[in-house]
């Protein structure tokens, strides 16, 4: 049975909102102890950005051995779960790598709250673009149309947080929620994909 | 195109970027720009406008600080004099926090004025230290310690009950650093002031940004809070642990702290500033790490 693309869409999605998201919420996380200064923002620029490269060269691999909803559905639930234990575990973490100094700590703390998760963000865009591609000429398609929608997440994601969350609302609260919405998505799409599979072994 | 091509890549990007965005690369040709340059932090300049010498942070509208450069003592902006209100609650402090150094004017007055006093400065921006040596007669002497980093770092580690007074100077313009201003950064500054010691915050009371962090105050220094109102400018100030003192109080202890000492201004006259009805900033909300909405703080009026 091939995922319904609404799935994909909606995983795509999340995925490339709770990246951005997260980088700006992670900004708020770190200031109490860094600042708020250019050498913050660029530690954390750099770890996302790292993270999504490895996110994005693990997914690549993993699409060849695991295409399917269901890791789709786990990365999504890890990353979320992550996201969500981040208000408790932030502070006490952070606070460890205050003695590297203020570029080499915010680098190192970055990378400790911020890597793991969005790198199984990353991950879920080449699993997905594999479980579209039916046809090799439809691959740059499918590669081109997915990455714009997740694109079009972190977009969602990065004013949310700046223009909304952060100022009216609540950055743990943001983090909790996000998180915890972010692993029910992940969680909805792995058992999907499991009753989906039963109902064919059971017609087979 | 192959003139182009054989110009340094600087001198490329000089041709190109004006026609794109209006930049230019000529230097400037004022002579009263003393320095213009972008640290990690923000961009600077430094001017002389008549008889004074003024420090920018950002687009030249926002001033940071000036000087008379003819008399350091003279004080441009009254908040220099106004911090000063903090020895009503604490009339001889030995040991003294910036946090924030501006252009060295309080600095300075504790160097030709209260040379006793031990000072220690922290200012997050390294070039903001450079210039102020450079421009504005900040030199080092044995009492004073200038620590280059964050404020709130600095507080952190400072050990408990350090400091007889902490002066926190580092709120201004658009890059309010809002972990200067949350009550766990104020929890972290009680912790790290000596047994009668007091803190001054410096705070523009132009928007709702300043009630906030006056109820802020009263969070984290419940019924110990003192505003001192200027003309735009007001300090919120908090004696922790000690008795509530009256105006006539304020200013008894401000005359005997300044009895021993040579003040260059009326230090009993920004004490009169002491304003005891200020309203106790309504509906504004406690500023935390998990909620510090200082940038629409800052648009809204007071309310």
């Amino acid at each position: 049975m091939r995922p319904s693309s609404t799935a994909l869409v909606v995983a795509i999605f999340v995925a490339g909102a709770m990246s951005m998201g997260l980088e700006m919420l992670g900004s708020r996380l770190l200031a109490p102890y860094f600042g708020q200064s250019i050498y913050t923002w660029g530690a954390l620029i750099a770890v996302v950005l790292l993270a999504l490269a490895a996110g994005y060269s693990a997914g690549a691999f993993a699409s060849r051995r695991w295409a399917g909803l269901r890791p789709v559905g786990l990365l999504l639930l890890v990353g979320g779960a992550w996201v969500a234990l981040l208000p408790a575990a932030a502070g006490p973490i952070t606070d460890r790598f205050t003695a590297w100094g203020e570029r080499a700590g915010a680098l190192g703390a970055s990378s400790a709250l911020f890597a793991i998760p969005v790198a199984a963000f990353a991950a879920v865009g080449p699993i997905c673009i594999r479980l579209k591609v039916e046809d090799p000429r439809d691959a740059g398609l499918w590669a081109g149309l997915l990455s714009a929608l997740s694109t079009a997440g972190s977009v969602v994601g990065t004013l949310g947080t700046s223009f909304f969350l952060i100022e009216r609302w609540s950055v743990r609260g943001s983090l909790l929620v996000g998180g915890l919405v972010t692993a029910a998505v992940g969680l909805a799409l792995a058992v999907v994909e499991r009753s989906g599979r039963s109902r064919t072994d059971a017609k087979g | 195109m192959r003139t182009l091509f054989r110009m340094p890549r600087a001198q490329v990007l000089c041709r190109v970027l004006p026609l794109i965005v209006g930049m230019s690369c000529a230097p400037r040709v004022d002579p009263s720009v003393l320095y213009e340059g972008d640290s990690a932090y923000s961009h600077i300049t430094v001017r002389d406008e008549g008889a004074n010498r003024c420090l920018y942070f950002g687009r030249t509208d926002a001033v940071q600080s000036c000087i008379r450069r003819d008399a350091p003592d003279h004080a441009v902006f009254e908040y220099t004099q106004l911090m000063f209100a903090g020895l009503a609650l604490t009339p001889a402090p030995r040991r003294v926090l910036m946090v924030g150094l501006g252009g060295g004017v309080v600095s300075g007055v504790f160097a030709r004025h209260l040379p006793d006093v031990s000072v220690d400065i922290v200012e997050v921006d390294g070039r903001v230290v450079e210039l102020c040596r450079k421009y504005f007669h900040l030199s080092d002497r044995p009492n004073q310690r200038i620590h280059v980093g964050d404020g709130r770092t600095f507080v952190r580690r400072a050990p408990r009950g350090e400091y007889d007074l902490i002066l926190l100077d580092a709120y201004l313009g658009d890059s309010i650093p809002f972990h200067l201003m949350t009550a766990e950064f104020l929890a972290q500054v009680r912790a790290a002031l000596a047994p009668g010691g007091a803190v001054v915050a410096n705070v523009w009371d132009g928007s709702a940004l300043f009630d906030a962090e006056l109820r802020t105050f009263e969070h984290v220094f419940p019924g110990e809070v003192y505003v001192f109102r200027g003309a735009g400018n007001a300090m919120i100030a908090a004696l922790p642990d000690q008795p509530r003192r009256s105006r006539e109080t304020l200013l008894r202890v401000a005359r005997e702290s300044a009895a021993g000492r040579a003040l260059p201004f009326d230090l009993a006259a920004e004490v009169r500033k002491y304003d005891p009805t200020t309203s106790r900033a309504g509906d504004a909300p406690v500023l935390t790490d998990d909620r510090a909405p200082v940038h629409s703080l800052l648009r809204r009026r007071r309310g």
